[in-house]
């Protein structure tokens, strides 16, 4: 299986004030295209940092970032702005959705940028919804509905563009177990039968559980930790 | 088209505060269309103006129906250089109610020579000169009244008096005739013979200013000054100026257009302040989200475009009702106005449209410019995680 992510010798070191705090320090990582893979680790450690990187929203200082091919450390701002819109789904812990936008158009935002007709946006919608079983909510505004249909109209977003990388920022954070649950699964489902390759940065290690591989941040390195038995 | 929805809904996240700033934009620019209509009136009114025509009137008032006496004109008429000399008196009334006010210009026979670019024929102007009670409707004034040809109306006038102590004079309409650009609330013309043959032996032969055309414009002034200097030491001194400044309002004292820039400017700073203010507060509040928008892959431009027309919303609706509201008032205002005096209205120019739209789109621009610079330089991972 060929690599979806790989991070070799990455170093970033954030400034906070006059004082230089190194978070990874030579970092590397590989993620095989296909695999769910959580993310576990202490305030601080580094989590964010890597999705940061992995989704082009940060520069390494040193070291290689290479997603889906592309290394993004030689690409400009505007150019890894037109590649998170083909390549990478963002889920975020507080869903980060547009209040003012029904449901259909917070998930028809991503496709916005393409040159898609409205009426194949709006059959791209649908079917987003449908997969997040939202398809009858369609219509709703994010304050109408409840925290676990939110996140699953933020999910509906990251994948309605059809990007083959998923990245999710402790996407169970803000919701109660049952519906966390149902989060998770709706995730595995988009893993193994959508194929879709997501890392997912969590606390939560019965979250963690639901990947096929866990790491944990520990001092600025990853350590691969043992799968729970199922 | 397809970002429309985003625009709205972003405009429409606080209604109330969106309907506050159009309905101040909508109010800037209703006065910026009628302080830069009224200038581009003043603009026309110079254009059209003659300069070789001059109005010579009583220096120190006239009294009521004119207080100069019209023998004077025979005395200007030997100046060299005056070619016809005209002269115009009035009579203010009002038909029935004291609220519907009239005023009647009395013309005399010169006038239609005098003033030969007014849309009045030849036929028009003798059917009042055959019938002294005959009186030339404009299409504006006979509309307002509901006159036609041939109908009887009697103008009561508080101020002119017949020789039989009665006050009410009687007309009939001669013709109904085309309005003068400039005499925007229409106008009524009347015979001179009538006002002065019915009226008192002592108010006789009085009128309330000449218009005297001359052979040469370059020598407007000059002759002007003549005419004063002919009677500086009569019972009525007279005082003379061309049409073309009696035309200009930066001669009257006070540089009224430039007043009315100003004014109009100021509104436009108002706006400003007060569209920056709200697009400032509206990015501010919505920073994650503009975060959100640059992480799912909207570029600088995207996101920036969205905000200008964030800003242009209000700006260019507010400023297409305003105008829209200026052009109504301006049809709405002659008729508040007393009629027959020439007092000037705004005119809505396509100018005065196209510099409300270019005030609008730099207000937006101008408004915009700041949270756009800020959205720009946004750190996409600083932004989402909320330490701005």
């Amino acid at each position: 299986m060929s690599a979806a992510i790989s991070l070799r010798n990455v170093v970033k070191t954030y400034k906070r004030g006059k004082e230089s705090v190194p978070v990874l320090h030579g970092l590397n990582l590989e993620i095989p295209a296909g695999q769910f893979v959580s993310l576990m680790g202490p305030s601080g450690s580094g989590k964010t940092t890597i999705l940061n990187l992995v989704g082009g929203l940060d520069h390494a200082d040193s070291g290689e970032v290479m997603v889906g091919g592309e290394h993004l450390e030689t690409l400009s701002g505007g150019q890894l702005t037109k590649w998170r819109a083909g390549h990478v789904g963002f889920i975020f812990q507080f869903y980060n959705l547009m209040p003012m936008l029904s449901a259909a158009g917070n998930v028809e935002l991503p496709l916005l940028l393409t040159n898609l007709s409205k009426s194949e946006r709006a059959r791209r919608v649908e079917i987003a919804l449908e997969i997040v079983n939202l398809k009858d909510r369609a219509s709703h505004k994010p304050g109408e509905m409840s925290g676990g249909q939110q996140q699953r109209v933020g999910i509906a977003r990251a994948i309605v563009a059809d990007p083959p990388l998923l990245l999710c920022d402790e996407p169970t954070g803000d919701l109660d177990r049952a519906t966390a649950d149902e989060i998770l699964s709706l995730l595995q489902q988009l893993n193994r039968q959508h194929k879709k390759t997501i890392l997912m940065v969590t606390h939560d290690p019965k979250a963690a559980d639901h990947a096929s591989r866990q790491l944990e941040m520990d001092k600025g390195q990853l350590i691969e930790r043992a799968l729970a038995p199922a | 088209m397809k970002y429309f929805p985003l625009v709205w809904a972003a405009v429409m996240r606080k209604p109330t505060r969106a309907i506050l700033t159009l309905l101040s934009v909508m109010l800037a620019f209703t006065l910026f269309g009628l302080t830069i209509g009224m200038n581009a009136t003043f603009t026309k009114m110079q254009e059209e103006a003659r300069a070789d025509r001059i109005y010579s009137f009583a220096r120190f008032g006239g009294g009521p129906g004119g207080g100069v006496p019209i023998a004077l004109a025979r005395q200007i008429e030997k100046i060299p250089g005056v070619a016809l000399v005209a002269s115009n008196s009035g009579i203010g009334g009002y038909i029935q109610d004291p609220k519907n006010r009239v005023f009647v210009q009395m013309q005399d026979e010169n006038v239609p020579k005098v003033m030969a670019e007014w849309p009045i024929t030849p036929a028009q102007w003798q059917a009042i000169r055959d019938n002294r009670r005959g009186l030339l409707v404009s299409k504006r004034q006979a509309e307002r009244w509901h006159l036609k040809a041939g109908d009887t109306l009697t103008i009561a006038s508080p101020i002119i008096k017949k020789a039989d102590g009665t006050n009410n004079w009687v007309f009939q309409v001669a013709a109904v005739t085309e309005d003068i650009g400039y005499i925007s609330q229409g106008y009524m013309f009347g015979n001179y013979d009538y006002l002065d043959k019915a009226r008192p032996l002592s108010d006789q032969g009085k009128i309330n200013m000449f218009r005297v055309k001359i052979h040469d414009p370059s020598k407007a002034a000059e002759i002007a000054e003549q005419i004063d200097n002919r009677f500086a030491s009569s019972p009525i001194p007279l005082q003379s100026i061309t049409e073309k400044a009696a035309f200009d309002v930066s001669n009257s004292g006070l540089d009224i257009a430039t007043v009315n820039r100003d004014i109009a400017l100021a509104g436009m700073f108002m706006v400003l302040f007060l569209t920056a203010n709200g697009i400032a507060q509206a990015v501010r509040e919505r920073f994650a989200e503009f975060a959100t928008l640059k992480t799912i892959g909207f570029s600088d431009r995207g996101v920036i475009g969205l905000v200008f027309a964030e800003a242009a919303f209000p700006c260019l609706l507010g400023a297409g009702l305003g105008v829209g509201l200026a052009a109504i008032l301006s049809n709405v205002i002659p008729r508040f106005l007393p009629p027959g005096q020439g007092l000037p209205i705004p005119t809505m120019t396509v100018m005065v449209f196209v510099w409300a739209s270019l005030s609008a789109a730099a207000i937006a621009f101008v408004s915009a410019a700041l949270p756009a610079l800020r959205l720009k330089q946004m750190d996409i991972a600083t932004a989402l995680s909320g330490r701005t």
